[in-house]
C-alpha cells in the first residue's frame, strides 16, 4: 500500500483536485484507492468527488470509535475510489491517531492524503503519515516561494519519495515567454516533475457537477500524472509541445 | 529579455534569500562593503555585482564580479623587506 500525501502550502493551488483527479486516474488503470480528507474543519474532498450527499460518518467518528472505518469509507460508484471524509468541524487529533487510522485502510494500493494548506498541525499530522508526497503548485511567485518552504520542511520527515505537479498551467503564455514552464519551476524547486496541469474550464465543470469530460484536457494530462505515480516514475510531459492539443 | 525569464531570474533570488534568511538590506550592505573593499585595490569601473546561487547539494555558489581599469600598486611593509629596507 502507498500513502501519497498532496500537498502545497498555499491555499488555492488545486490540492484537492489534483488528489480528487489522481485517484480516479488510478481506480481507472484498476488500482484500489483510497481518498483521505486530511483537512479537519475545512473538508471539500467529499464535494469534488462528488459524495457529499453519501457522507454519515467521517473521520472523527472513526477516531471516537462511534463506527468502523470500513462505515467511514464512500465509495464514488462512478470510479470505484474510496473517500474517508473528514469533519466539518474542528476536533483536535494528534498525528499519532491520524497516521493509526491511516495505517488500518486494508486492500488499497493507493491511499492518497490530502493536505491543507499551511504548515502547521495539519499539515504535520498528514505528511507524517505518509511515505511519498507530491507537492502541488502553480506558476504564480506566491505559490512557488511557498512550496519551496514546504520542500524545506519534507526534507525532515521520512518520505521515500517527492514529486511535483504544476497546476492551471498556460500553454499559449508559456509558448509566448509569459509564463514559467513546469521544467523551470521543477529546476527552481530542484524537484522532479510528475505532472502538469493545464488551465481548464472543465475543470470548474467539474468541481460542480463531481466529474471532468473525457474530451478535457486537464484528464489527458492526469492520465500522464497517474501514469507517472504508478510506475514511479518522473518524465516530464508537456502537452502544448504535441500540436493535437495545442489550445487554439 | 521575456518575462518567463525574468521571473525565473526573480524566483531564483527570491528562494535564495529566503534560505539564507537574510534581508535585501543585509545583501546591500554585504554589496557596499565589498565594493568599497576591492575599492581599496582597483580602481573600479561600474558598481561590483553579486549572485548567489544555491547548488543541487544544498550548497551555496557566491559569485563577485567587477571591471576595473587598472589595479592599484603600492607596496606593503613586507616588500620593503624583500627590497632591503
Amino acid at each position: 500500500m502507498r500513502k501519497i500525501v498532496i500537498t502545497s502550502g498555499k491555499g488555492g493551488v488545486g490540492k484537492t483536485t489534483v488528489t480528487a483527479l489522481l485517484g480516479r486516474k488510478l481506480a481507472e488503470r484498476g488500482a484500489r484507492v483510497v481518498l483521505v480528507d486530511g483537512d479537519v474543519g475545512l473538508n471539500n474532498l467529499d464535494v469534488v468527488m462528488g459524495v457529499e450527499n453519501k457522507v454519515v460518518y467521517d473521520v472523527s467518528d472513526v477516531l471516537d470509535g462511534r463506527c468502523r472505518l470500513s462505515q467511514a469509507l464512500v465509495i464514488d460508484n462512478e470510479s470505484g475510489v474510496a473517500v474517508l471524509p473528514s469533519s466539518s468541524r474542528k476536533f483536535d487529533v494528534s498525528a499519532q491517531a491520524f497516521r493509526g487510522v491511516i495505517e488500518s485502510i486494508r486492500g488499497a494500493d493507493f491511499v492518497l492524503i490530502d493536505c491543507p494548506a499551511g504548515i502547521e498541525e495539519g499539515f504535520h499530522r498528514a505528511v507524517s503519515s505518509a511515505d511519498e508526497c507530491i507537492v502541488v503548485t502553480t506558476p504564480s511567485a506566491s505559490a512557488i516561494r511557498d512550496a519551496d518552504k514546504v520542500v524545506a520542511l519534507l526534507s525532515s520527515y521520512r518520505l521515500n519519495d517527492v514529486g511535483l505537479v504544476v497546476n492551471r498551467v498556460r500553454y499559449d503564455m508559456i509558448a509566448r515567454g509569459d509564463m514559467l514552464s513546469a521544467k523551470e519551476i521543477g529546476n527552481l524547486l530542484h524537484l522532479g516533475v510528475v505532472g502538469v496541469i493545464p488551465e481548464d474550464d472543465h475543470v470548474t465543470v467539474y468541481q460542480q457537477l463531481g466529474r471532468v469530460p473525457d474530451f478535457a484536457v486537464s484528464e489527458k494530462c492526469a492520465e500522464y500524472l497517474a501514469d507517472n505515480v504508478e510506475k514511479g516514475t518522473k518524465q516530464l510531459v508537456e502537452p502544448y509541445m504535441k500540436r493535437r492539443w495545442r489550445l487554439r | 529579455m521575456k518575462p518567463s525569464k525574468m521571473t525565473y531570474e526573480r524566483m531564483k533570488n527570491m528562494l535564495v534569500r529566503d534560505k539564507l534568511g537574510v534581508s535585501d538590506g543585509f545583501m546591500q550592505v554585504y554589496k557596499t562593503e565589498l565594493s568599497r573593499l576591492t575599492a581599496d585595490y582597483f580602481n573600479l569601473d561600474g558598481n561590483l555585482d553579486m549572485k548567489i546561487e544555491l547548488l543541487d547539494d544544498g550548497e551555496y555558489k557566491v559569485q563577485i564580479e567587477f571591471v576595473a581599469t587598472e589595479t592599484k600598486g603600492f607596496s606593503v611593509t613586507s616588500d620593503m623587506k624583500r627590497a632591503g629596507w
